[in-house]
């Protein structure tokens, strides 16, 4: 959930730039030490960040009919590690503002941290536990890209609650009254996405499973076990 | 004179599959245009990548300008800078987000001050015809603009030798002649092309020799006219003949031309085809070609009397700066490419032509209309104006 | 898939104005519209952004309406929230509802119509900036506020790698609704996720094909930019001066024109 431009009071705008400036910057390094490291990481990543950018431009399917965008985030991070989705959220955020007009500058700082920081570390998390604890891969992914997007939704919930608090009840209330108010898009759309992302992990082992292998995500032993299962 | 690129016994077979390419021998000569035929999968495309290093051959070696191509990261820079190679899919190629910044990868990287890097740049966008397209991005142009920056880019380094894979695959016919066109002007400014097609037109036209392959191996080098006229050969490598030489050996076939040697191209042909008709050509009587240098002092001065009178007068444009010049000026250009032969073959009928182009093309111009004129026993007036 | 605004950003009427003057225009009629306590200075700056955008840009004035759609569902229910939710002054209005009631001061009718109106100024403003600005002229300025190069080099690949996946999206996607992949919900869910997985697949493709054309032209590390992007001329920067005061007197005397 984008928090439009000029929604967030000046204050509440410059504190989650720098809640968020130590992540960046940590993920900044991350990203200088990987270049330099290995060459090919530049296209790659570049390839990683358009592709984030275009299936978050894409609407997913819906049953009432509205129009939702999948964040894609929480697969990135899945894919590539929270630090370096971190970065790749960074330009797609500054991207989906300049592009598409989703979200803004001056609300850059707060959208980051809910989208390009605290989904992904969650989807990550959730990801890496799932796959030591031995659960089945596919679920493991639906549940952390739906969860990752239910907490990027609370987490902008909070953020406009701390801006905005009730006057009786102070920000629970408000806390409430913004999660019940976005709820209504945000729950199915956070399903749907982990689905869909479920699935979109299957087909890519079902097709170029080799790639998952070399980006770290999946062992060459697990992917065996998952084709095998699902031939 | 050493060889611009030499294969020796190149093999090369990617991991686990079966060769691609089985004992390659063909010596590219510096200067040279040389065409590379045969139909899919022959391993033209693998040839070309080899060329600068981006394949390496499983067995043999790839020589550019007489030195074995090294596989460390040093020596295949220095192989990159020589020898330049632009892909058949455009898209692949650039990726930059401006023109300028794509063009100037190349030379950026290659070390050259911000400055050199400015200019060559800007040579290069000039001589493709796309000044003025710095700031545009790649995915708002033509397939023919696209091409056109990548020739850019592989350009500003300044490659002795350009490699071209189907340079023309995908382009419409006309933005296909003004690439031919353009690789022309490069040959003529001193660099060795070589390319791949299944354009066997082009071939015919355009190459000084041809090199055909067929599944991995090559059949048989030689020039155009000995290779198309091979109907075994051609046959094997899924190849159709040249309109042009095709017509010939069927009339020769039937005995109504009894000529050798076979035509180069439509102003031969009809040529040979008249003289058997008509028992000779005309001598005069013929059109006049009037030549005007568009870098010279008159520029495009006087053009519209010229062009102004009750008769046509055709106008054919060589190179990018009379391109440029007569887009500028408002000339309607009817010739773009094989400028040389329309103008003859419209002389032939007694029509007059205006030649526009610039620099050392001036004397290649009227030493072609020369030799044609001294071969056919036709007077043409050239003049220069 | 949505217009991309940068198309109309390369062919806008301003288009040879200084980057420099047009970040800071927009950038400041945010600025200017968040530190404004009342909602007169926002309305003046949506009003006049969206005037310059259609006016002077030249930016088709009906998509310019449908733009401004995109916020309106955020921004019309969050507003909502605050409107019943935060207090001060005397009920305007009240209503039982379930256990709880409903009421709206004027405290909260202010809060709401300053937020309102200071998220239609800072959309404005952000549209002026998206579509006046093409992308590849604020990466000039991203490298001249020396933000990390590799950053700013992985945005400008990120750039063009949009583009080209974008087609490729449009194109898988068109080859499946013509076979019907998106009639009913459970078709386009499975369709969808097979567009983003071949759209994965693809892009990764793209990034090996990348390497290759790279070193192929010897590539060392070094991304060229333009350089040279000139600063701020003088009228632009009379222009820009001028206007960003007028926003921020608004914004700080008109403080106390509520509409309670």
């Amino acid at each position: 959930m984008h928090i439009m431009e000029g929604f967030l009071p000046p204050a509440w705008c410059l504190f989650w730039f720098l809640v968020s400036a130590p992540f960046i910057v940590y993920g900044m390094y991350q990203l200088r030490i990987l270049m330099r490291e290995k060459r090919e990481a530049l296209p790659l990543l570049a390839v990683a960040g358009a592709f984030v950018f275009v299936l978050s431009s894409l609407k997913l399917p819906s049953v009432s009919g509205s129009c939702s965008h999948p964040t894609g985030t929480g697969l990135g991070a899945i894919l590539f590690g929270p630090c370096i989705t971190s970065i790749l959220g960074l330009i797609v955020l500054l991207y989906q503002a300049i592009f598409l007009a989703h979200g803004g500058l001056s609300t850059l700082g707060a959208n980051v941290f809910s989208m390009g920081i605290a989904g992904p570390v969650l989807a990550w998390a959730i990801y890496k536990g799932g796959q030591k604890a031995g659960l089945n891969t596919y679920l493991t992914v639906f549940f952390a890209a739906t969860l990752a997007d239910l907490f990027t939704y609370v987490v902008t919930s909070v953020q406009l609650a701390l801006a905005f608090p009730a006057e009786v009840g102070g920000i629970a209330t408000s806390f409430a009254a913004f999660a019940a108010v976005f709820a209504v898009t945000q729950l199915p759309l956070s399903i749907i996405e982990g689905a869909v992302i479920a699935l979109t992990f299957k087909y890519i082992i079902d097709v170029r499973a080799e790639i998952l292998v070399k980006l770290g995500v999946l062992t060459d032993a697990a992917v065996g076990r998952l084709r095998g299962v699902g031939a | 004179m050493t060889a611009a690129i030499e294969f020796q016994d190149v093999h090369f077979a990617y991991p686990d599959r079966p060769e691609s390419l089985k004992g390659i021998d063909i010596t590219i000569g510096r200067g040279s245009k040389v065409a590379l035929v045969g139909p899919n999968g022959a391993g033209k495309t693998t040839l070309l990548l080899m060329c600068n290093g981006m394949l390496r051959p499983t067995k043999g070696r790839v020589l550019v300008s007489g030195r074995p191509v090294a596989y460390d990261t040093r020596s295949l820079r220095e192989v990159r800078k020589s020898v330049g190679l632009v892909f058949q899919n455009s898209d692949a190629q650039i990726f930059a987000p401006t023109v300028w910044q794509d063009v100037a990868f190349g030379p950026a990287n290659l070390g050259m001050p911000q400055e050199t890097v400015k200019k060559v740049v800007a040579d290069a966008l000039h001589y493709v015809g796309l000044s003025g397209y710095e700031k545009r991005p790649p995915h708002h142009l033509s397939g023919g603009e696209k091409k056109r920056v990548a020739i850019a880019g592989v350009l500003a380094m300044d490659p002795e030798v350009l490699v071209f894979d189907e340079p023309t695959s995908s382009l419409d016919p006309a933005t296909s002649e003004e690439v031919m066109d353009l690789l022309d002007e490069m040959n003529h400014g001193g660099r060795t092309i070589l390319l791949s097609t299944h354009d066997v037109e082009l071939a015919y036209r355009w190459a000084d020799e041809v090199v055909l392959m067929e599944d991995g191996a090559v059949l048989r080098t030689g020039t155009p006219e000995e290779i198309f006229a091979d109907r075994t050969v051609l046959a094997r490598a899924r190849l159709k003949p040249p309109a042009v030489l095709d017509l010939f050996r069927e009339l020769r076939d039937r005995g109504v031309l009894t000529d050798t040697a076979p035509p180069k191209n439509a102003l031969a042909f009809t040529d040979l085809v008249e003289r058997r008709i008509r028992g000779g050509v005309r001598r005069n009587g013929h059109g006049t070609i009037c030549l005007r240098d568009v870098a010279g002092p008159d520029g495009t001065a006087a053009l519209a009397c010229l062009l102004g009178g009750s008769a046509k007068v055709w106008v054919g444009a060589m190179g990018t700066r009379a391109k440029k010049v007569a887009r500028d000026e408002g000339i309607a250009v009817d010739f773009t490419y094989g400028v040389i032969d329309k103008c003859l073959l419209r002389a032939v009928n007694g029509e007059d032509s205006l030649i526009l182009t610039s620099g050392g093309m001036i004397a290649h111009t009227v030493e072609r209309i020369d030799e044609y004129a001294r071969t056919s026993g036709r007077e043409i007036v050239v003049r220069q104006v | 898939m949505e217009n991309i605004l940068d198309d109309y950003a390369q062919q806008n009427a301003l288009r040879e104005t200084g980057t420099w003057a047009k970040l800071l225009l927009g950038g400041g009629a945010i600025a200017a519209a968040l530190v404004s306590a009342g909602p007169l200075a926002p309305a003046f700056i949506a009003a006049s952004m969206a005037a310059i955008t259609v006016g002077i840009a030249r930016i088709p004035a009906r998509f310019y309406a449908t733009l401004l759609t995109i916020p309106l569902s955020f921004a019309v229910l969050s507003a909502g929230v605050i409107l019943f939710l935060s207090g001060g002054g005397e009920t305007v209005w009240s209503m039982p509802f379930g256990g709880i009631t409903l009421a709206f001061t004027t405290g909260s009718v202010n809060q709401a119509a300053l937020v309102l109106s200071r998220t239609f100024a800072g959309m404005c403003a952000l549209f002026f900036i998206a579509l006046t600005t093409p992308m590849v002229e604020i990466f000039t300025v991203l490298r001249s506020l020396r933000l990390p190069p590799e950053f700013v080099d992985l945005a400008m690949l990120i750039y063009h790698f949009i583009f080209v996946l974008i087609g490729e999206a449009l194109a898988t996607r068109n080859a499946q609704e013509i076979r019907q992949g998106y009639a009913g919900f459970g078709n386009a869910v499975r369709s969808f996720s097979m567009l983003a997985g071949t759209l994965f697949v693809r892009a990764w493709e793209k990034g090996e094909e990348l390497i290759l054309a790279m070193d192929a032209r010897c590539y060392d590390g070094i991304f060229p930019t333009f350089g040279g992007e000139r600063g701020i001329s003088r009228r632009e920067g009379v222009a820009v001066v001028a206007y960003l005061s007028v926003c921020s007197a608004l914004a700080l005397l008109s403080g106390g024109i509520q509409i309670f």
